[in-house]
């Protein structure tokens, strides 16, 4: 059993070429680049119901940190005298809770954090009209805790 | 069973999906119904006893209109509960006895049967004489109208079901009114036979049981959601202004007969709203909508009388398509839940989008629910499987 466990870090590794590939050919309209710092820059426009609005969305991926997704067209905006669900400072996406391992180098941006952000983004238009989010898989950090 | 749940497709079938949610949510629930059924079987059986032991005639209550069509709406004010209009009939020739006694033989019968309700410490209704029938009313939940009726052995103006033929009574009118809710009924069905055999056939399959064990007012086919749709359209519109609002037998009607068994809910109304207006007449001036199964009842006489009437029909009728066309131009849920706010009400569609996104939330943790890739598109057949997540954060 402890051999098994022993597997080869690169091999559950992908690199930030093959993940921009997986999203490109997923996304064909879209548009992306590896920049400095080997920083993956990827912008995408995503329709998730067909009676929702485009959303331009932008992704961003640098080896060692959390992929950060954010929408840059249109503004997200809250509910009268209400704050964003589920968004960290800066108007990322919160789409998973890593000590989980629901998101690792290991998987594929393109099959985790995309259809995430799609789904994140239908259940907004939806907490605009009910106040409520319908994702039930739903945690609030304690206060001052750590991401 | 949610088989009326589902996402992605073409815009018009995602209106389509929660449109159905709402008349879904506006539809009697299947506990209430369950309540309703047992309670008009228990006055049924109790009144067949009384009427066999003091009468000695044969007698039998049974529901007609929406209840029987599965075509009910919760009305505006939730709190006033279900209209639910039962046929109290009793084989008694029309000569042996007048309006007026039947009306108070039955009167007399409901006063026994709800003394011996109360005997057994059941809750009873309160019960009120209306122009054509008895009214009880159990609070917050049915108006249950019960309305006293004969055979009508001799109708010759209904072509067919001379056996379901009745005749009620009217306190306004010296004549017993004609009436056949059970020929109605089956007429109805007729207009939506395949869809309604296909759906009935379907849900069958899916719970894994006989045909026969689907009770028909259980089948939500397009035709009856349109109407659930159209009367709640109806209702709000006409909230403040009850008595010149479009009648629900005229709306049904010319939706049954406007129905071309389209099995997508949006095609079906559009096509309803399309053709509805063919059916009504203008003969000799005076406007005429015949009941289907008695073609010498004008279902439309009050607008000879209003014409008021008339043109509220005709004003709604534009305003509703208007206001459906109007939904395929937004973009975003929570803009269309705004326009439909308005049209059907913000409480219902609140709780619909609410049960979209629990609907949604459900399927993926089936892992049911997908992306199509190149558009972000979520759905339930084809693209990307939509794993299962945590959504963190305040």
């Amino acid at each position: 059993m402890a051999t098994r466990r022993i597997k080869p870090f690169k091999a559950r590794f992908l690199s930030l070429g093959q993940q921009l590939e997986a999203l490109m050919r997923d996304f064909p309209g879209s548009k992306g680049n590896l920049s400095e710092n080997s920083r993956l820059v990827w912008i995408a426009r995503v329709l998730p119901s067909p009676l929702s609005c485009i959303y331009t969305i932008q992704l961003i991926y640098q080896i060692g940190k959390r992929p950060t997704v954010q929408v840059i067209d249109p503004m997200l905006v809250p509910r009268q005298g209400e704050k964003l669900p589920h968004i960290f400072a800066g108007k990322i996406l919160c789409l998973y809770r890593a000590r989980y391992g629901e998101w690792e180098p290991s998987k594929h941006l393109s099959m985790t954090i995309v259809p995430w952000a799609s789904l994140w983004l239908l259940h907004y238009e939806i907490w605009h009209s009910t106040g409520s989010w319908g994702g039930s898989r739903a945690e609030h950090p304690a206060r001052l805790a750590n991401r | 069973m949610h088989d009326y749940f589902s996402i992605g497709g073409t815009r018009e079938q995602q209106l389509g999906n929660v449109l159905t949610l709402i008349a879904a949510d506006l539809d009697i629930p299947d506990y209430l119904k369950a309540e309703l059924v047992r309670k008009y079987n228990h006055l049924g059986s109790w009144i067949r006893k009384d009427n066999e032991d003091r009468f000695r005639t044969e007698s039998e209550i049974y529901p007609q209109g929406s209840v029987r069509l599965g075509t009910a709406v919760q009305p505006v004010k939730a709190d006033c509960g279900y209209d639910v209009d039962l046929v109290y009939l009793r084989r008694l020739a029309k000569e042996s006895i007048s309006q007026e006694q039947l009306v108070q033989q039955a009167g007399d019968q409901l006063r026994r049967y709800i003394a011996f309700r109360k005997s057994e410490g059941k809750e009873v209704p309160e019960l009120v004489r209306r122009r054509r029938c008895w009214a009880m009313n159990y609070s917050g939940r049915f108006h249950m109208d019960v309305l006293p009726a004969l055979p009508d052995d001799e109708s010759t103006m209904f072509t067919r079901s001379v056996e379901t033929s009745i005749l009620l009574t009217d306190r306004r009118l010296w004549e017993w009114q004609h009436s056949n809710p059970k020929a109605y009924a089956d007429w109805f069905r007729e207009c939506e036979i395949l869809v309604f055999t296909e759906k009935r056939i379907s849900m069958a399959r899916a719970g894994n049981v006989e045909v026969e064990k689907i009770a028909d007012d259980a089948v939500k086919t397009p035709l009856r959601v349109s109407v659930q749709i159209l009367k709640r359209h109806r209702d709000i519109r006409y909230s403040g202004n009850p008595d010149d609002k479009p009648i629900s037998i005229i709306i049904t009607t010319l939706a049954a007969a406007a129905y071309r068994n389209e099995r997508e809910l949006f095609d079906a109304l559009m096509g309803i709203i399309t053709r509805m207006e063919r059916s009504i007449e203008m003969i000799d001036g005076k406007w005429w909508i015949p009941n289907p199964v008695n073609p010498k009842e004008n279902f439309a006489d009050k607008w000879n009388e209003f014409p008021q009437r008339a043109q509220r029909f005709f004003d709604w009728l534009a305003a509703v398509r208007a206001d459906l066309e109007s939904l395929l131009k937004l973009s975003g849920l929570n803009n269309i839940s705004s326009s439909l706010a308005t049209s059907f009400g913000s409480d219902v569609v609140e709780r619909s989008m609410k049960r979209f996104g629990e609907e949604v939330d459900a399927s993926q943790q089936r892992g049911d629910l997908k992306m199509a890739v190149g558009s972000g598109l979520l759905n339930m057949s084809t693209g990307t499987k939509v794993v299962k997540n945590t959504w963190y954060g305040d």
